[in-house]
């Protein structure tokens, strides 16, 4: 177990700067997930941490110990890829194995280890068969388990889940949830895919252009996003986002749309109003109007995309809320003030 | 007649006239005592010269002399040419330049080649003696016992090449992942490379090797144009032997008896090699 820490990092590939000047803590035995949209560098990040990308820039320590110039196989890391990268000519008991082996580890002790990581996993009855004669989630489970048995300092975890179908991903994700705090092992974990950074996460790293946009628990960047590309990428279905002019309590966007907002604010912003925030209500003189486009249903919940004006706004709504309201019909919303997110439009940062 | 049938008349009768007919016949002069000095009096003779062939000493001191060029070369070649090529694949800089002149002793004529170590190793004349002189070696590269030894750094000079192209080819075309996997897992270069590059490229390898044995088995050009088989018969492999039976001894029924033979053995040896990699190919 060991804390890692970036610092100024920087990475280009020919031309391109990929990471930028990247600071980063990363806590001891803590869950940390780099999420943001492709091409943003998480992964690029998380090859300098493994050793696979050499930095251009910076310095990279894991623990008290400076890796920034060392080897992987030096670092005291272990990975996890998207393809799982197994060994296909090996069987799964050689493939767990492989990290002992290689460090010269008496064949006896291996296979002891193999047999116990291998139940923890419950994959004890695949050990003689090959790579591919696995289903992807089985595989999965050989690359985790590849990872764990020489106890690493750091675990690595390259988009894992993302080759995996919906419903084996949430199993795997509980899983790796689970394995991660029973071992305790510093792990980094890269994703595009924001529900999955929010549910692993302790913390939360969105990154965008090589740069940390924001770094938090998930639940504080899902209630504060600091700037508008946080707030929009961080929640589904997305934030409405709208651009329009402030004056006196009002907010009326260019597309005609008029709401409450805090008086305190004028000129030109960016409002945010999350889908769940959004609350139907009778007609009044705070509510605005609109008509219900399409109507999604959930089971639990639905999501209503309407129409007011010329701005669409998406809810998400209960469904003992919905009523009477099917496709088609004409609505009032409304959103409490407190539930607003106010950005600069000009920068697009955050003003409250 | 089908369609598809009448498509494929074409190659059929070029292929019949090609190599049917030639095989064909080559069979049936095997079995007849046809020397061109005396083809009038050809008749069939049934098996008599393939028992003679078994019965030839010549024959079987040939067989091994191309047996032992053929390991010794194709061993050379390929440890050589994987050094090469993993070199090769780590190259950043003017890839494709190092690539194209590697592969240029390839494009030459074999007999060029022989022609060309002839004079350059020859012993009187030759700049590789000359200059070694110059250091006080003296080294008769066409001598008894040395000879075929000769052949086979030619054959390493040209067809290392042909190695090399393959198994960068193979190396190229495995996938990156396992190999940051390895390098993550603490595992040496000389780990990664014993337990897995070379299992991966196992099907590569036995494409390569087979090609380039079956490839060296008819090795003739080097001894036509240097030893003509000496010292002695130190370089007797079995086309020059064949070629000198049939062509300079004019015995064609006798020779077609040799090529036969070889064939069968050369048959048996690529259906068990065929084997090996249609089951590592299954179960790799």
């Amino acid at each position: 177990m060991a804390s890692i820490s970036l610092k100024q990092i920087q990475k280009s590939f020919g031309e391109v700067e990929v990471v930028k000047g990247l600071d980063l803590e990363i806590p001891n035995g803590q869950f940390t997930v780099l999420v943001g949209p492709s091409g943003c560098g998480k992964t690029t990040t998380l090859r300098m941490i493994a050793g696979l990308e050499t930095v251009d820039s910076g310095v990279i320590q894991i623990g008290d110990k400076d890796v920034t110039k060392l080897e992987p196989k030096d670092r005291d890391v272990a990975m996890v890829f998207q393809n799982y990268a197994l060994y296909a000519h090996l069987s799964v008991a050689d493939n767990i194995g492989f990290p002992l082996r290689s460090k010269g580890v008496k064949k006896e002790e291996i296979s002891s280890r193999v047999a116990e990581v291998a139940a923890s996993l419950g994959i004890s009855e695949l050990l003689k068969r090959k790579p591919k004669e696995l289903s992807g989630g089985q595989q999965q489970r050989v690359a985790i388990g590849r990872a764990i048995i020489r106890n690493p300092q750091v675990f690595l975890f390259d988009e894992p889940l993302s080759n995996l179908d919906a419903k084996l991903r949430l199993e795997m994700r509980t899983e790796i949830i689970r394995l991660q705090r029973r071992l305790g092992t510093t792990a980094v974990y890269v994703t595009h895919d924001q529900e999955e950074a929010m549910t692993l996460s302790d913390v939360m790293v969105v990154m965008k252009d090589g740069v940390i946009k924001q770094l938090g628990k998930p639940d504080d960047i899902y209630k504060k996003p600091v700037d508008v590309f946080v707030a929009e990428f961080v929640g589904s279905p997305k934030m409405n986002l709208v651009k329009g002019h402030a004056s006196a309590g009002n907010f009326t966007a260019q597309s005609g749309f008029q709401i409450k907002v805090d008086p305190k604010l004028s000129g030109e912003i960016t409002l945010g109003i999350r889908p769940e925030d959004v609350k139907i209500t009778n007609k009044d003189a705070s509510s605005t109007q609109g008509k219900v486009e399409i109507l999604e249903q959930l089971g639990p919940r639905a999501i209503l995309t309407i129409q007011s004006g010329n701005q669409q706004i998406t809810a998400v709504v209960d469904n003992e809320n919905l009523k009477q309201i099917t496709d088609k019909t004409n609505i009032s919303i409304n959103s409490h003030l407190e539930d607003h997110h106010y950005f600069e439009t000009s920068t697009g940062k955050r003003l409250n | 007649m089908s369609f598809r049938l009448k498509l494929m008349l074409p190659l059929l009768a070029v292929f019949t006239a090609s190599v049917g007919y030639p095989l064909l016949y080559a069979f049936y002069l095997s079995l007849t005592n046809y020397k061109i000095t005396a083809r009038y009096n050809t008749r069939l003779v049934g098996l008599k010269q393939y028992i003679a062939t078994l019965q030839d000493p010549n024959y079987w001191s040939a067989l091994q002399v191309t047996g032992t060029f053929v390991l010794l070369a194709v061993f050379i070649e390929f440890w050589l040419g994987l050094f090469i090529a993993l070199a090769l694949q780590k190259q950043t800089r003017i890839r494709n330049f190092t690539r194209s002149f590697l592969l240029t002793p390839m494009f030459v004529t074999p007999i060029a080649i022989g022609l060309m170590f002839r004079f350059l190793l020859n012993q009187q004349l030759g700049v590789i003696p000359t200059f070694m002189a110059k250091f006080g070696l003296s080294y008769d590269f066409f001598g008894p016992g040395k000879a075929l030894y000769s052949i086979v750094l030619i054959d390493v000079w040209q067809w290392t090449p042909f190695m090399v192209l393959l198994l960068l080819a193979g190396l190229e075309g495995l996938s990156r992942s396992p190999f940051e996997a390895a390098k993550v897992d603490g595992a040496s270069a000389f780990f990664t490379f014993r337990k897995i590059t070379l299992p991966l490229l196992v099907p590569v390898i036995s494409v390569a090797v087979l090609i380039r044995a079956l490839d060296a088995m008819k090795v003739f050009e080097y001894v036509f144009a240097i030893t003509r088989g000496g010292p002695a018969i130190q370089t007797m492999t079995i086309q020059y032997y064949t070629y000198q039976t049939g062509i300079q001894f004019y015995r064609l029924g006798l020779a077609s008896a040799m090529s036969y033979l070889l064939l069968i053995i050369v048959m048996v040896i690529v259906v068990i090699l065929f084997r090996r990699i249609e089951s590592t190919r299954k179960n790799p």
